[in-house]
This record gives C-alpha cells, structure tokens and sequence, in this order.
C-alpha cells in the first residue's frame, strides 16, 4: 500500500526540496553574521556591564578630566574625568533598554490594532486604521516630541514618546500582512471547519504575521535608537549623569578640540548599534522571504 | 530550408555547469509561414527554449550550448546591438499576461509606433498611419481614438489585440506567442486565436506558440514540439501526434486531456438522495454606497436559484466576472447574501451566526483553486487535516492521528505525510490534502472552486478521478465551480451557465453540453477549443454574438426539456 | 483624478481637525497644573497672577468651550501670545516657518540629486560590485545618526577647514544643515529608489519594451524612468516628513533659526502657546505639502490623472 501511494505521490509532481533551516539562511548572508555578531556583543556587553566596565559610569574623577585613550582609559575621560570606555558599556544597557521598551511598545499596540482592524473589517476597521492614517501623517518626530513636551524631558518618557510615536506604522504594516492572510484560501478553509474568533487570531493570522513583524521591529529597533537617542541629544531624553550615547555626544561637543573622542566613540557607538539592527533586519527579511532577494 | 533551425540547444541557471540544465539539447526546426506548438507541462523549459531565441532568458539563465538559426544565421552568436535589430522587426513576441505587458504610463499610441520608429524610421505621422492601420487590422475600433488611451482603459482582450498588432507592425518573419491567451476567458481566447491565425497566414509569418493547452494545440498548430523535463519527447505533424502519439509520455498527456466528446456521466433525478443544498433567489451586491463613491453597486450574484443533491456533481460554468465563485462562497455563508436563503440539508442558515453557523458549516466543506495558498504554512499536514474534527470534536483526541492517517490514504496519499510541512508538497498532492481536510467532518456536500485550474493536465486528471471515487463512496454532492467545459463534461451531472449574476441554462450535462439552447451557452461551447486536429475545419464559423443576449430584459425562466431550463 | 484628490484632501482637513482637539486637549494631559510648571522656573509668582495666567488661557472654563474659543480665535489667525514676552505666537512661527521650509527644500534637493540617481544605478546594475557597494554605503548612511554627522561636518568644515560659518542666520548659514539633513537622507532615498526601480524592471512590460527591439539605453529612459517615476514621487513625499522632522533636530545644532529651534526652546520654557501652535503650523505644513505631491502623483499615474 505504502509503494504504490508513494508512486502516486512522486506522480503529482516534483515534490519541493525543503529548505535549509532558517537560521542557517540568516548566517550565510554576510550581513546576517555581522549583524548577529554585533547585537550579540551588544547584549553581552549590557549584561555585563558591572563586569566589564572597569569604573563606574557616573562617579567622577575616576581619572584625570579630559585625557585621551589610554592604556588605563582605553576610550578617555570626560571632563569629569569619567571614564568613556565604562560609560560606553553602560550606555549599551540603557540603548538596549529604550530600543526595546520603545519597539515593545509600538509592536505590541500597533500589533493589535491591525490584527483586530484587519479581522473585525466595517466599521471598526475604518475607525482604527482611519485614525492610524491621521496620526502617521503627523510624523514619529513631532509625535514623540508633543509627548516629551507634555510629560517632561527625562529618560523613561523618551522612550514612551518614540515606543507610542511608532505606533501607526506597525499598526499599518500588521494590518497590510494580516489583510493579505485572511484572503488566502487556508483561512476560509478554517473559518468552514468551524474555527471561533480565537483560533482564528491567534492560531491562523497571528503566527502568520509574526514574521513580518519580526523584521519590522529589528529595523525598528534601529529606528527607535535612533530616535531617542536623538531626544536625548537635544536635551528631552535621558539627563546628564546618565551615560546614554545621545546625551554624551551632546555633552561631548563642548569639548571637541580638547578632546575629539567624547565626540567620536558615543556617535559610533550609536551608529555601529543602529547598523547592526539595520543589516540584522534586512537579512532576517531574505531569510524569511528569499524572493525580497535583491529588491531592498 | 527552414526559417529557424534549433539544434543541440542546451540552457542552464547560473554559471555552475554542473547543476542539471533546464533545455537539454533541444532540436526543433520552423518552416516558412509554419505554425509550431511547443506543448508541455510546468517546467518543461518550453519558455525557456523560445526566449533565448531572441536572447531574453531571465538574468541568469545562460545558454550552454548550441546553435540557433535564424534565416541561416546563428542568433546566438549575435551581440546585443545585432539582437535588437532582429527583434520587432524580423521576430516578434507575445506574451501571457496582457494586464501586464503594456506600460501603464504610456499611451498605446506611444507603445504601438516605438517599433516603427526604431527600426523603419518612420516619422511620427507615417507611424502612427500605420499603427492605427494596425489596430484597425486587429480588430479595435476607433482606433484614432484609441491610440490616445492608456493600457488600463483596454480589456484583457483588447491588449493582447494590441500586443498582436505591435509584433505584426513590421512583417516580422517568425512570432513567438508564449501561452498567449492563457490568462484570457475561453471565448476571447477564440477571438484572439483565429485573429492570430490570420494575420500569420496573411502575412506569411511563421509561429511558434507555445502552450499546455492540447486543445489550443489542436486547433492552431501544423506541428507540434512535445517537451518534458527539458528535452524534446516528440515532434511531428500535428494530426499524426494526435492520431498516434509515439512517445509514452504524449500519450499518458493525451489520455489525461478531458475532452467534449468524452462521455457525460448518466443522470436521472431518481438516482440521487435527497436535497443538500438549495439556494433560493441569492443575491449579493459589492461596492458603491461609499461617502465618495458614485459608483452603482456591483450585482455579482442576481436572484439565483439551484439545489444540489446527495451524490451528484452540479458545475457552475462561466467566465471571469460571471459570480460564479461568489455564488459558490454564498453557499459556503463565505459571504452572507444581501436577498435569498440558502439551506444546507434542510436547514436555513442565512441567519445564522456563531456557533450555530459554526455546526452547520460542516456539512458543507470547500476546496480552492490556489493549492499554494490552501494550507496554512505553519500547520503541519496533520495539523490541517485535524483541525476541523477537533473543532467539531465528536472524535476523540486519541483516534484524530489514526483518522488523519485514514484520511490521507483515502486522499491518495500516504499516513508518513501528515508530519509534512505544505512547502514540502507539490500542487497536486497540497490539493489532496486539501480534499482530505474538507472530507475530515464527513460533509454532506463540497464546494470546489475550480479545483484543478491551477495544475497541470495530468496532475488533473487524477485529481478530478478522486474527487469521483470519493463521490461514488459516500454519495457525496459537489458544488464545482469551474471556465473549463471539458473538466466539466468529465466530473458534472448537472451544468448550470452563469453569465453577469445570472444563471442563464440549467439542466443535465449531456443536454446543456450537446443541446445548448442559450445564445451564451452556445457561444462558450463552441469557443472552447477541441483537442482533435481532424476536427478543426469543422470548426463552428460565425459564433454566435455574446453581447447581444445580455442587452435588455434578463427574460424569464422556460423549460426546454426534461429538466431543463433556459433563461430567454 | 478630481475624486481621488477630494479624498486626499479631505483627509487633509480631517488630520488638521484632529490636531486642533489633541493641541487642546494636550495643556490638559500635563501631570499637575501646567500654570504652576509654567512659572516653576520664575521666582515670587503670585497666586494671583497663576490665577490670572489660568483665565487668560481659558483653563478655568470646561474643555469644549476652551476648545470652540481655540477655534473661534484660530480662524482669525490667533495663536495666543507667549507666555514670556507677550508675543502674538503666530507672527513668531511665520517668521520662522520659511527657514525651516527653505532648510528642508534644500535638503530635499540634494538628498534627491545624490539619493535617485545612485539609486537608479544601483537598481540597473542591480547585483553587480558596484551595486554591493552602493547598498553597503546606504544602509552605513541611515544608521549614522544625523546628529552626529550634523557635528562631524560641523567641525570638520566649518571649525578645521574654517569653509563655511559655525552657526547664525545669513544666507551661508543654511549650507551645513542643509548637507546634513539632505546627506543623510539621501542613502533611505537610494535604497526606496533602488527598490522601486527593481521592481519596474522585472515588470513584464519591460521585456515587452526588449521585444520590440528598443535599445537598453531607450527601455530605461522611456520605460523604466516613466513608470519608476511614479513610486519615486510617493518615495519624496515620505521623505519630506522624515526631512521636517530631521530639521527640528538640526535646526538645534546649527543654530538656525527655524521652527524646530523655537519648538525646542519652548519646551524647555514650557511655553504651551508656543509648543501648540508649532504642532499645528507643523502638521499643516506637512498636510499641504503631501496633498501637493498627492496631486503631483496623480499628473504622472493616468490610471489616476483619467478616473
């Protein structure tokens, strides 16, 4: 019996060869490894920071105030006379913190509203993804910046102004791909067998949402550095002592032709970060996707 | 000597020489004015034999070896500029998709005069004479007029006129058409056949159509190119392969081809149990009503009425845009119809929602037209085929993994499957499993949505045989929704023809398929095209006009026979 | 074409009218009394002066009243005055407005000279060496933080190389902003260009255009640039919200003299008035800008231009 459905089976076709596994497709891409390799380093070195960071980011006067890299100092001091390489580790911790606070935010709100507007469809469709549309024509920036102006600049509230400003763009992408789910003929086929509301979300559409969402958070987390970084930068965000990247580099300014690499190692630092979370996300993309291949 | 000499023609992907190649050593010769039918089945490297004629294989496909002759030239050994010469103006080509092939920003005008300019030289005016010459030639009317609009103001139809008018501009010496009406509905696909015949025989071009379709073989070709995995399996005259097929595998594809003098299957009212299914008087209307929209509100399904019954096929026949897949989601209460009821075993369930729909619903399963997309791509097999008796859960936990099993053996496939991933499956074997997962409730009737129009011929055939095993099992009941009137022919008792919403003829297969009585009906059936060369000169001239019986009055329902109607 | 930029339009109003209610309602969400952080930084205020600052900005009255007296002033044009100085809020963002619109023009400009074209390149030698290269050079582009390439050019050519003022407001002025805002968004334009032009080439219609006979250089020009034209359009106009937005940050670096720098004193001074009236002017800028190349869109699509 088995023979002959399995000649049966070869006689419908050529039965596709399955795939490497998923990870194996991400660390073959070069970018994919690289990426891999720095956002581990990263998460190392956020983990590790009381290990790793040989003073303390904020007391001061660890050294000498404005000294350049050396072999006790390996980043330099600032002008306080911290020390820069144990301010970088620890800002690694606060970068990693706001990029997930900030994308845990806007990917599980915005998660939610296209899933529920793409399966309820009418009216409540229209209201949520009307209102998405207002608000994203109203830009992440000015969004994130009306939050900070309401709440007050300090750290925790630039991070809720970026997570809340990424909002609509995650609740529009959900809602493309769980759109595009729910005509495929799969889902009907579970909606006649009998699947309720719940099996239908969460077993069918969401599952087959994640992973566009996953790549859409990674870049997103680049984008969400980025941006509150950038809050920091101008002051609204994370206050001096705190060693974030941004508020650094804003510090660092001052002191540019005294010591350029207050300047320099924090902009890197953010810049390395955010790349990695780039090359991840867009590798992660051809991994799931392989037809994406050479579009972005 | 021939106009185009293929020999040894070996094409692979990529530069590594070692991978199997896609065209392996593929030999075919075109005569003067000749037409030529290269025939085969998905991935036979068909397509890619004729677009490396004129050098336009994708990006990495590469030519490993051979020659091709064209005018007792190697195009082959042709460099880009000498390439460009040669295309459009000594050989044209045409391509599957209409909707795509123009550049929606350009007008046709644009579109059709580029060739001429190119390679005559034309002047702007003298160019665009001759392509509202053209157009006219093809069959558009106010071509003036028309030169001006954009491709998405034309049919899928119109397109692939402009398409035929844009290759023939020239003269060109060979056209190569790749499964040219294939996208098309059945009675374009006519129209645009015999306006392809024409213009080549007029112009004295040679053809070179390539298509899976043996009954579009049949009624064009001189001679036919059967290919398979890459190679050539047989060529010759076309009545003789018909006639008698040499290679087993032209055979086993004849064989498989459903045809419209294959035997209908016997119906007699009697024979079937009792109503399954009944639709009384649906309706369902789409769009229109918005804030900004003027638009009339679209009538996909206008007033119809049909009842299955237990053990029999019911085919809905029609083109695209007739309802025939909204009808059949109305049955599913895919969609809730705006008038009407629909009765599943006896019981309304036009109003129903929730959990009562949710019990009801099994009685009737569906089956759908894209096996791709037909499974969930993170369920395994087993999965799939077990969600709906979990839901329904009469079976217990314990017996679903032997019952899934059970289940894909009755499918032609083997228990081993079920720890599958739907990636790992071929077409054919997904539709199986989604035939087996709509058995898993023990429905009392199927809704197929042209179940078999995704694959290939003889993947088919065997799909269709199924699905009749199944039927004479358990006297199941289809609901089979299809545009092809020899699948038809094969699987259905009963044949309703849906045009605009509506279904215009209604009654027994043999009687709607050889007694068709409605303008529409005849006009489909003698559009379709007849896999028998010997056949082709009797071919049915002057079809009957299609547009003529929708205009006006829908008519009223009359009975023409023993359980057949015609709306008239 | 007229339907569809009624909608757009209308769409445009109604993100407007939702801005007047969240800049109304925004005074309201400040934890605690916003007067009272208002004047925190001040010294000796009276209660009686809070009490006087809470009726002038109409917060003793119910919120739908504030929110019709809000309008009723809007339509003459009013923003409010400021809370330090007295200034009428909306001579102050008009004054300023233009500088941010010029800022981002220009930045638009040379993102879009540098960003479309290299796109365009790398899409047509899509897989190429040249092609890595180029991606490899965008994506190092968007994740550099525009701020800090706002400070390396800063210092780099108007400190070291002494080519360019450091800050202020003459007509020089605008060229390092405008580098770093348009620099740094030329590597997101290449790569949406890229990916926008790929996806034209692999369109059947392009190897219709092949089949014809048109030479590689007429299929680009006549067909690809044509039809490419069209996403590239959508692209500008997401890229002008990312440039007014990047102006508020860079605004602050180079001391222009823009809305951005205004918005960001204002916060600090918690200067409501100011802040709402930088939200709005904002948003209708980026509304009226948006509907403009919604109808640019709609001149280069005919399925649009002939509906």
């Amino acid at each position: 019996m088995t023979d002959a459905t399995e000649t049966q089976v070869a006689a419908d076709g050529d039965t596709r060869q399955g795939r490497a596994p998923f990870f194996l497709r991400l660390v073959r891409q070069p970018s994919g490894a690289i990426g891999l390799l720095i956002v581990a380093v990263l998460v190392v070195m956020a983990i590790f920071a009381d290990q790793i960071a040989p003073y303390s980011p904020i007391k001061m006067a660890a050294g000498k105030p404005l000294t350049g890299p050396s072999a006790d100092h390996l980043l330099g001091t600032d002008e306080f006379g911290r020390d820069m390489f144990s301010r970088i580790v620890y800002g690694s911790r606060l970068t990693m913190q706001i990029g997930l606070i900030a994308v845990g935010i806007s990917l599980s709100i915005g998660t939610l509203i296209g899933l529920v507007a793409a399966y309820a469809g009418g009216f409540i469709e229209k209201l949520l993804m009307r209102s998405t549309d207002v608000v994203f024509s109203f830009t992440e920036t000015l969004i994130a910046l009306a939050f900070v102006a309401v709440l007050g600049p300090s750290l925790e509230n630039a991070m809720i102004a970026v997570g809340i400003a990424g909002v609509p763009f995650y609740a529009r992408t959900c809602y493309a791909s769980a759109l595009g789910e729910e005509g495929k003929p799969y889902f009907e086929a579970s909606i006649a067998a009998g699947a309720g509301h719940g099996r239908l979300l969460f077993l069918h559409l969401l599952p087959n949402v994640v992973p566009t969402m996953i790549v859409i958070a990674t870049l997103g987390l680049s984008n969400a550095i980025l941006a509150a970084a950038a809050l920091s930068f101008l002051g609204l965000g994370a206050q001096p002592p705190t060693p974030e990247w941004g508020a650094m580099l804003s510090a660092g300014r001052d002191f540019f032709n005294r010591a350029p690499w207050l300047m320099l190692y924090p902009g890197l630092a953010i810049a390395l970060t955010v790349l990695a979370f780039n090359i991840l996300g867009d590798a992660l993309r051809e991994a799931l996707d392989p037809k994406s291949r050479e579009r972005s | 000597m021939a106009l185009v000499d293929i020999s040894d023609l070996t094409i692979g992907f990529g530069a590594d020489e070692t991978k199997p190649p896609v065209v392996d050593g593929v030999d075919i010769s075109i005569g003067k004015g000749e037409i030529v039918a290269l025939v085969g089945e998905s991935g036979s490297g068909k397509s890619m034999t004729a677009l490396s004629i004129v050098g336009l294989l994708p990006e990495r496909g590469r030519v490993r070896a051979g020659r091709v002759l064209f005018e007792g030239e190697d195009l082959l050994a042709f460099d880009e500029a000498g390439l460009r010469s040669v295309r459009g103006a000594r050989i044209g080509m045409i391509f599957q998709e209409p909707m795509t092939s123009l550049n929606p920003v350009l007008t046709v005008g644009e579109q059709l005069v580029e060739a001429l300019i190119v390679h005559e030289g034309l002047s702007k005016a003298e160019s665009r004479k001759r392509a509202v010459a053209m157009l006219e030639r093809t069959g558009i009317d106010h071509a003036e007029r028309r030169l001006r609009q954009y491709p998405h103001e034309f049919s899928g139809g119109m397109r692939q006129r402009v398409m035929i008018a844009m290759m023939m501009a020239l003269k060109p010496a060979l056209l190569i058409a790749d499964e040219p009406t294939t996208a098309l509905d059945v009675t374009i696909q006519a129209q645009i056949l015999d306006l392809l015949r024409e213009m080549v025989r007029d112009l004295d071009t040679s053809l070179l159509l390539i298509t899976h379709d043996m009954g579009v073989v049949a009624e064009m070709a001189d001679r036919v190119v059967v290919m398979r995995n890459g190679q050539v399996v047989e060529h010759g005259e076309c009545r003789s392969i018909f006639a008698a097929p040499q290679a087993e595998y032209t055979r086993k594809l004849l064989a498989a081809v459903p045809t419209l003098d294959d035997p209908t299957r016997t119906t007699t009212a009697a024979s079937f149990g009792s109503e399954v299914l009944r639709l009384a008087d649906v309706s369902r209307s789409f769009g229109g009503g918005g804030l900004f929209s003027r638009q009339a509100p679209l009538k996909a399904v206008d007033g119809v009425t049909l009842s299955v019954q237990a053990g029999e096929t019911l085919a809905l026949v029609g083109e695209s845009g007739s309802g025939k897949s909204t009808l059949g989601r109305l049955a599913m209460r895919l969609e809730t119809p705006d008038h009407g009821w629909v009765m599943v075993s006896g019981k309304d369930i036009t109003r129903l929602s929730g959990r009562g729909l949710r019990r009801m619903r099994r009685a009737i399963q569906m089956i759908f037209q894209d096996p791709y997309a037909s499974l969930d791509p993170r369920f395994s097999i087993g999965r799939t085929i077990a969600e709906p008796m979990i839901l329904e859960g009469s079976v217990p936990r314990s017996v679903v993994r032997e019952r899934v099993g059970a289940l894909l053996e009755r499918a032609g496939l083997s228990a081993a499957m079920a720890a599958r991933m739907p990636h790992e499956l071929s077409g054919g074997q997904r539709q199986r499993v989604a035939i087996a997962r709509a058995l898993a409730v023990n429905p009392q009737i199927i809704v197929a949505d042209e179940p078999t129009s995704a694959l290939d011929v003889s993947v088919q055939a065997k799909i269709l045989d199924l699905m009749i095993e199944l039927q004479e099992a358990d006297s199941l009941a289809y609901l089979f929704i299809t545009h092809d009137l020899a699948v038809v022919r094969r699987i259905a008792h009963r044949v309703a023809v849906m045009r605009k919403g509506r279904i215009v003829e209604l009654g027994a297969a043999a009687d709607v398929l050889e007694r068709p009585i409605h303008p529409y009906t005849r006009a489909l059936i003698a559009a379709a095209p007849v896999p028998d060369p010997a056949r082709r000169r009797e071919r049915r001239h002057g079809m009957p006009e299609t547009e003529g019986a929708a205009a006006g009055h829908p008519g009223e329902w009359r009975a023409v026979g023993d359980q057949h109607w015609v709306l008239a | 074409m007229l339907r569809f930029l009624g909608q757009r339009a209308a769409m445009g109003l109604l993100t407007i009218f939702v801005t007047t209610i969240a800049v109304t309602l925004l005074i309201h969400l400040v934890p605690g009394d916003p007067v009272e952080i208002m004047y925190a930084q001040s010294q000796g205020t009276t209660p009686e002066q809070l009490e006087a600052m809470r009726s002038k900005l109409g917060l003793d009255q119910p919120i739908p009243v504030q929110y019709v007296q809000y309008i009723g002033r809007l339509l003459e044009g009013d923003l409010g005055v400021t809370i330090r100085g007295q200034q009428p809020v909306a001579q102050l963002l008009m004054q300023r407005l233009p500088n941010t619109l010029a800022l981002a023009a220009l930045a638009m400009l040379i993102a879009t000279l540098i960003g479309v074209p290299l796109g365009f390149l790398a899409a047509y030698k899509r897989g190429t060496v040249l092609d890595g290269l180029l991606m490899v050079t965008a994506i190092a582009g968007i994740s550099i933080p525009h701020f800090w390439l706002g400070l390396l050019l800063l210092f780099w050519l108007a400190v070291d190389l002494g080519l360019l003022p450091v800050a202020g407001s003459g007509p020089l002025n605008i060229v390092l902003p405008a580098l770093t805002l348009g620099l740094s968004n030329a590597a997101i334009v290449a790569r949406m260009t890229r990916s926008a032009m790929i996806d034209v080439m692999s369109q059947d219609f392009i190897r219709t255009a092949h089949a014809k006979g048109l030479s590689k250089g007429k299929v680009l020009r006549r067909h690809v640039l044509r039809a490419g034209l069209v996403p590239v359009v959508t692209v500008m106009g997401l890229q002008f919200t990312f440039m007014m937005g990047g102006a508020i940050v860079v605004e602050n670096i180079f001391a222009w003299n823009g809305i951005g720098r205004l918005a960001l004193e204002a916060i600090f001074q918690r200067d409501y008035p100011v802040i709402q009236g930088f939200i709005l002017v904002f948003a209708t800028t980026v509304v009226v800008v948006m509907l403009a190349l919604d109808a640019v869109y709609a001149l280069l699509d005919p399925r649009i231009r002939r509906s």
